[in-house]
């Protein structure tokens, strides 16, 4: 067995399936066909719905990748085969010559500067633009190194030039390198190849080869502020901002004509996302989205679209074009589309054309399924070994993540990643950290006294454009230069690449640095990064300061340029003063119990907790029912391949009764949870009304949703019998007695009852169109004389399957499309007791339909489970407003919670269907096993510190902590004639995360946070103040 | 003259009448709208319909009524008698629901369930389509005049490759100068085989109009039957047409009934003729009579040539490699702006709807010509047909040449002498 795995993909889902791994304990070979990892979402602009810049969140994982020296990163080469069985892998993998000495070339660019050649197409700009034949992809490219384009460099197509190797400093330049072959030994392998966006193979109508009309991905090009037209949205043909801007959804997916018949599934958000950043970029623009179906798949994605609609004004037509032609005067679109709202066909004029077109996997999936022996689909995406188990390919030990096993969005990668990790630490477990390499800082830690005169570095951020195009960055650097203590102060264009963290290494070094300050972005992206950077020079990570002058300053300011530079000013200023008065803080490690504690015995819960035994941890399964299951209980069938729910449940019902380590307590609660990650004291009352005391290391939320019950609506009561959810419907289906079914002839199901409102239920719960079509197939099996009407908004059909699992359906059933302002009405028909009266506006025809029907069933949206504020209170994490488990970040931490130590899955986060419950659990598995693998954890030393002689004990500050950190402890206090037990405040420094809620609230000021102590902060303030004065005078 | 002469000589018609069920079962289901069902209302056929342009007509709104059930109300309204069937639909469904298709059963339905009558909308009193239907009797035989073959050709009833002609002859009653396409396409022939080329003078309708325009299912088959046998007689391996309609009906409509059809016999459009002898170096072009100043022309596909063929078909490609080949010769090739598969039609199908309407949809298409060139080639007697007529009516567009790709290319041809190129090679 090797605990060694390969990585074949560097985009979002390699990288974190590599940094999970590495933390799980095992080395990890990270192979990327391109000069450098990022993938496809370092090229796109911001992400939604949270609308954070894609690369500044992706950076720090990049630069992280970089820097673990337990993935050896392979850029620039390719997987050639796999021999070997699980466990026991060789791969053979060819490294492609760059013609520059990796370990030489320090990314310096004087290469590109001087190389004369400048015809190349920049494949990172999509295209659009040029870039030379020596090069790096992007400024912010892991590894910073360079490369030649064989095809493009004149000495090496015709046996001129040179230039670059005569001016390069570092002489890197090698063009005797050759392509090399060589193996390795792995114990598993994941294929993470993502997608390509081929808008060229679109068929004539969508007219891509008119200059004015862009694929998306071209688009996230032109809006990116790195981009090639430094964000300002731009045409073109004639570089002018476009008033008018189309979007065209499905674009060639969905689409039998164009070789696209799947969804691609985040096309609906990301336009809606495009639309606002446009909206936000050029504020003349109007922005019109042309759709079908809205498709928004994922947690608040749906509400995401309206807000475009209804916060920033973008137009939606429910429309599907038929051509896109160009006004050759004016390059101008003419979109002739048919306005489904009132059935007129109209040309749309528009300045500029962003089509949705399809995501398809990348180029080189059929050599690279040869090459590794392993299955595509029909769609070419790499076929999963089966439904429920996507993440395994159809070879064992070769595991799938991200587009390339289907269409999917960042954070369903990034879970799926992490389940991935999990899967494979439960392959390899025997041979977990066998070969890992310990991180090791190879510099001493340099003594730093609060008497030491400060000496501080700062370096200033252009963030490509990003804050140099509002911030005045050499002005500000001219006026930090001169402060008091300030002994070195630079500006560069992303203090986050690799590049930057050497420069500030070696201006520590070199100028003998106790502080150092870098003036960027947001703390919570990169400032551990900048840390870890000093603590490899030598310097205390607590030396370290971080002024955000690009959320503060550039961000905020944008239209004020002056006033963004004299900000950006102020706050370094007011950080250079706190700089002079930071103290060292020590860290430190703590002890784990390796257990884990799993919440809710359902589909999430149940997989979770055999992922997390099988690795070999002692886990807990609290049920709070008398039989575990969860809603797979209430359920038939499972879509969209119809395997039996039951089969499903039992075979997981024996594997976690044959699982030695699995504890499982049924029709049980919890009563309280104390403690900190690795340290909890968990009581569990069983039912027998036992106490059981657990310490448990990780706890996972696994609680489930419940389908709402429409009460009141479309004639569902306690007395209609005939009206029912479609949860109840499962309930009689899964009853083979089909005698209820006599006498029913027409059946209608309406989708859509009480979700995707103006109020309440706001959101989709992306789950009830499967499972109501799911259930047309099964009562037309049952009897195939039923008459079935679906009465439907929007069919949420995401997903390589669903599209055609919907096109078999079209055949079993009547479909009417209806909308929120004429809803449809259903009356019980007098005279008869089950009888139903329908009457539907169907936007389709325009036209009011009436019918009888002898069965109603209705779609509700999923809701969370009862009762999950007291548990959320127990656990110290918040909900979120629709009352579902909030995440720590949705994008790249889906599974995590703000709290360290506890995660989530399932619908507890959001509803789901089985086969993301099943992934995402895994996923959580794994994210939770990464603490149990490590043997301590460290503690940050950002945190509250009580002073025992000022603390009167009046618990004020424990009845405030929302961490729960704080208690009162009593102590004796010896005095010369009587000794008297006092109350103390006692801290937790494993829990408090130096939230400064306490400090503020002390009466006494006994209280400060580390780091943020009240000098330091009243030092800030001063400074912005007093010496404020002096910056206009002396400017 | 064309005369239709009844013989007694074979009456093999209560024979055809009594087993025309299991042919009919395979181009004509009576469930229209189970072929409908893929339908997810994109409306993109809405869209493109050529009809719409002129006229109400949504093909997306007659799918979604037929999906809930009201195909009585489409049917009994007769708004599908309107329908081009073009095929633009079909080329831009995503689902691939062949509308045009539908249209030609629910005519059939719409005559032998809804006794409905199309007469009053047939062109030219309904001639045409009534001789294709009297030749569906099997005891009628047709004498057609063969005055129109060139002097110089030899053709004869037995051989290797036939020149299946189709109503040409039968156009010359109204139709100024319509033997001129056959007369061409023979030469054509005659000239690259060397050998007589088998033209029947009692040859029958392929039976396209009674099949796509008005509802006829049953007689196109027995015209199908017909037609199989007599090509079977000939001996031939080959046939080829120079008729859009001809060509699609016998290269996919008859495979749909009788399944060996396309095994037994080659067919070809002159273009696939033309390109593949080009191709095997057999012939190459030549213009005896080349101007200076290249002539500037364009070319009209029919839709049965474009949106009605096979994916795998590369008559379009292979038209346009030909043309661009003739730069050298004089003659200049530009593309209209709809062009391929996205070709405007010609404003009538089987002889219906010749109306205001019509001629809109067919002036439209002239105008483009216009911009485009000075000569509008087209592979389609009819196209030719249909936009000629019009030149009549309006001054502006009167000057356009429209010719046939056969009448274009008769004088171009020449054949590569074999024996000469070995000495040159040497």
């Amino acid at each position: 067995m090797e605990g060694a795995v390969l990585v074949i993909g560097g985009g979002i889902a390699g990288i974190q399936i590599s940094l999970d791994l590495t933390e799980l304990g095992f080395k990890v070979y990270l192979v990327e066909k391109s000069p450098s990892i990022g993938g496809r979402m370092a090229q796109l602009d911001k992400t939604f719905p949270t609308l954070d810049c894609s690369l500044c969140i992706l950076a720090p994982k990049m630069v992280e990748v970089f820097r673990n020296p337990n993935v050896e990163l392979m850029t620039y080469h390719e997987v050639l085969n796999i021999d070997g069985e699980p466990g026991d892998f060789t791969a053979k993998i060819l490294k492609k010559p760059r013609y520059i000495d990796e370990s030489k070339c320090k990314g310096c660019g004087e290469c590109a500067n001087k190389c004369p050649k400048i015809l190349a197409p920049n494949l990172f700009e999509m295209n659009i633009g040029k870039r030379k034949s020596v090069y790096i992809p992007f400024p912010q490219a892991v590894p910073p190194i360079y490369l030649i384009d064989s095809e493009m460099c004149l000495y090496l197509k015709k046996g001129v030039c040179q230039v670059c190797k005569k001016v390069c400093p570092a002489d890197a330049i090698d063009f005797e390198q050759k392509a090399e072959e060589f193996e390795i030994k792995v114990g598993a392998v994941v294929v993470a190849t993502g997608f390509e966006m081929p808008a060229d193979k679109l068929s004539s109508r969508w007219g891509y080869r008119f200059e004015n009309v862009v694929s998306a991905l071209e688009y996230e090009r032109i809006l990116c502020a790195s981009g090639p037209f430094g964000g300002h949205v731009t045409r073109l043909s004639d570089e002018k901002e476009p008033e008018v801007i189309a979007f065209i959804q499905c674009a060639g997916s969905r689409d039998l004509h164009e070789n696209v018949p799947f969804c691609s599934s985040v096309c609906c958000t990301y336009t809606a996302k495009q639309a606002i950043i446009t909206q936000e970029h050029s504020e003349n623009s109007e922005c019109y989205v042309f759709r079908h179906d809205i498709r928004a798949y994922g947690k608040n994605f749906y509400e995401f679209t309206q807000r475009a609609q209804n916060e920033y004004g973008v137009k939606y037509f429910q429309s599907k074009i038929s051509k896109i032609e160009e006004d050759s005067e004016t390059k101008d679109l003419i979109i002739h589309y048919e306005d489904l709202k009132s059935g007129e066909f109209k040309d749309f004029r528009a300045n500029l054309v962003v089509l949705a077109s399809p995501l398809v996997p990348s180029k080189g999936v059929q050599e690279l399924s040869n090459s590794l022996g392993i299955e595509l689909d029909k769609y070419n995406f790499f076929q999963e070994k089966s439904y429920f188990d996507k993440l395994k390919s159809s070879r064992n030990g070769v595991y799938l993540c991200g587009f390339c096993q289907g269409p999917m969005d960042i954070p369903e990668t990034v879970a799926d990643a992490s389940g991935v990790a999990a899967q494979i630490a439960d392959l390899l477990s025997s041979v977990k950290y066998t070969q890992m390499k310990e991180k090791t800082v190879d510099v001493p830690e340099k003594e730093v006294k609060i008497t030491d005169e400060p000496r501080i570095g700062v370096m200033v951020c252009h963030c490509g454009i990003n804050i140099a195009n509002y911030v005045d960055v050499p002005k500000v650097v001219e006026y930090i230069k001169e402060l008091p203590n300030v002994v070195v102060c630079e500006s560069n264009l992303y203090s986050c690449s690799s590049d930057s963290q050497i420069r500030i290494k070696e201006l520590i070094a070199e100028h003998n640095l106790n502080r150092f300050i870098v003036a960027s972005c947001t703390p919570r992206t990169h400032e551990s990064l900048f840390q870890e950077t000093c603590q490899e020079a030598g310097l205390n990570k607590y030396l370290f300061e971080l002024v955000n002058i690009r959320d503060q300053c550039s961000w905020v300011h944008m239209t004020e340029k002056d006033a963004a530079t004299e900000k950006a000013i102020d706050l370094i200023r007011m950080h250079v003063a706190k700089s002079k008065l930071l103290k060292p803080q020590r860290e430190d490690k703590i002890d784990i119990t390796h257990t884990a504690l799993v919440i809710g015995g359902g589909v999430s819960g149940m997989t979770a907790a055999l992922n997390i035994a099988n690795q070999g941890f002692k886990t807990f399964l609290v049920e709070k029912e008398d039989e575990l299951g969860g809603n797979l209980k209430f359920l038939n069938v499972l879509y969209p391949v119809h395997k039996n729910a039951l089969e499903l449940l039992n075979e997981l019902k024996e594997k976690i009764n044959k699982n030695n380590n699995i504890q499982v307590y049924l029709n049980a609660g919890l009563s309280n949870i104390k403690g900190y990650v690795g340290n909890y004291d968990v009581v569990i009352t069983d039912s027998n009304n036992e106490i059981h005391d657990v310490k448990i290391g990780t706890i996972i939320v696994a609680t489930g949703g419940k389908e709402l019950k429409p009460t009141g609506l479309f004639g569902y009561n306690d007395k209609s019998k005939n009206v029912m959810t479609q949860l109840e419907l499962e309930q009689k289906l899964k009853n083979k007695d089909t005698k209820w079914l006599e006498g029913i002839n027409r059946v209608t199901i309406i989708l859509c009852v009480n979700a995707r409102q103006k109020e309440g239920i706001t959101y989709c719960s992306n789950i009830c169109c499967a499972t109501a079509l799911k259930n047309v197939r099964i009562l037309k099996e049952l009897k195939p004389e039923l008459e079935i009407v679906v009465i439907y908004r929007d069919l949420q059909m995401a997903k390589k399957e669903f599209e055609e699992y919907y096109r078999e359906r079209r055949k079993d059933a009547i479909f009417l499309r209806y909308d929120l302002e004429n809803l449809p009405e259903v009356k019980l028909k007098k005279g008869t007791s089950e009888k139903y009266q329908i009457k539907v506006y169907d936007t389709n025809l325009k036209d009011n339909i009436e019918f009888e029907s002898d069965l109603v069933i209705l779609s509700t949206p999923m809701v969370p489970a009862e009762n999950l504020k007291e548990l959320a209170m127990m656990l110290k994490v918040p909900l979120d407003k629709n009352g579902f488990f909030l995440e720590a970040h949705v994008k790249l931490r889906p599974l995590d919670f703000a709290t360290d130590g506890i995660f989530l899955c399932g619908c507890a986060q959001w509803p789901k269907n089985i086969q993301d419950s099943i992934s995402q659990a895994n996923g959580a598995a794994g994210r939770a096993s990464r603490f149990l693998s490590a043997d301590k954890i460290t503690t940050s030393g950002l945190v509250a510190e009580v002073s025992e002689e000022k603390c009167i004990g009046c618990g004020e500050c424990e009845d405030v902590c929302p961490y729960k950190a704080i208690t009162l402890i009593e102590i004796e206090k010896e005095f010369e004639d009587i000794t008297i037990k006092v109350k103390k405040s006692n801290i937790n420094a494993a829990v408090c995360k130096g939230c400064g809620t306490c400090a503020a609230t002390c009466k006494v000021g006994a209280i400060m946070v580390k780091h943020y102590d009240f000098d330091q902060i009243s030092t800030m303030i001063d400074s912005y103040l007093l010496e404020k004065e002096e910056i206009k005078n002396g400017l | 003259m064309n005369i239709i002469t009844e013989t007694s000589k074979v009456d093999d018609s209560k024979e055809l009448k009594d087993n025309i069920e299991p042919f009919l079962e395979k181009i004509y289901e009576p469930d229209i709208r189970k072929l409908l069902l893929r339908c997810y209302q994109c409306v993109r056929c809405s869209g493109v319909c050529q009809l719409s342009k002129v006229q109400t007509f949504e093909p997306s709104r007659i799918i979604q009524m037929i999906l809930e059930g009201f195909e009585n109300k489409i049917i009994e309204s007769g708004v599908l008698w309107d329908c081009l069937t073009c095929n633009a639909c079909l080329q831009n469904c995503p689902e691939g629901i062949n509308f045009a298709d539908i249209v030609r059963m629910a005519k059939y339905k719409m005559r032998e369930s809804y006794n409905q009558n199309p007469e009053d909308i047939i062109a030219h009193k309904g001639v045409y389509t009534t001789i294709s239907e009297i030749m569906s009797e099997s005891h009628i035989n047709p004498d057609r005049s063969m005055e129109w073959v060139p002097k110089d050709c030899e053709i004869s009833r037995q051989g290797n490759i036939m020149y299946y002609v189709g109503c040409l002859p039968y156009f010359n009653f109204e139709f100024e100068n319509s033997d001129s396409i056959a007369q061409s396409t023979l030469k054509i022939l005659y000239q690259i085989e060397k050998e007589p080329i088998v033209v029947l003078q009692d040859e029958i309708c392929c039976g396209h109009d009674l099949y796509w325009g008005q509802g006829k299912l049953k007689e196109f088959i027995n015209l199908a039957r017909r037609n199989i046998k007599k090509i079977e007689e000939t001996g031939v391996k080959t046939i080829i047409t120079a008729c859009a309609e001809c060509y699609r009906t016998l290269k996919v409509d008859y495979p749909k009934i009788f399944e060996d059809f396309d095994k037994k016999f080659a067919i070809k459009h002159l273009i696939e003729y033309i390109y593949e002898n080009w191709k095997a170096n057999k012939i190459e072009f030549k213009n005896p009579s080349q101007k200076e100043e290249p002539i500037p022309f364009t070319y009209h596909d029919p839709c049965r040539l474009s949106r009605f063929l096979p994916k795998d078909s590369s008559i379009i490609d292979n038209v346009r490699e030909i043309f661009s080949h003739l730069k050298n010769l004089g003659y200049k090739f530009n593309e209209m702006l709809h062009n391929k598969t996205d070709a405007l039609c010609c404003g009538v199908s089987s002889w219906m709807n010749c109306n205001d309407r019509s001629k809109a949809l067919r002036y439209k298409r002239l105008l483009e010509a216009k911009d485009a060139g000075d000569i509008m080639v087209t592979s389609c007697p009819k196209c030719k047909m249909h936009l000629s007529c019009l030149q009549k009516d309006y001054e502006d567009i009167s000057s356009i040449e429209i010719v046939d790709f056969s009448e274009f290319l008769v004088n171009l041809i020449s054949i590569v002498d074999s024996t000469q190129e070995k000495e040159v090679e040497q």
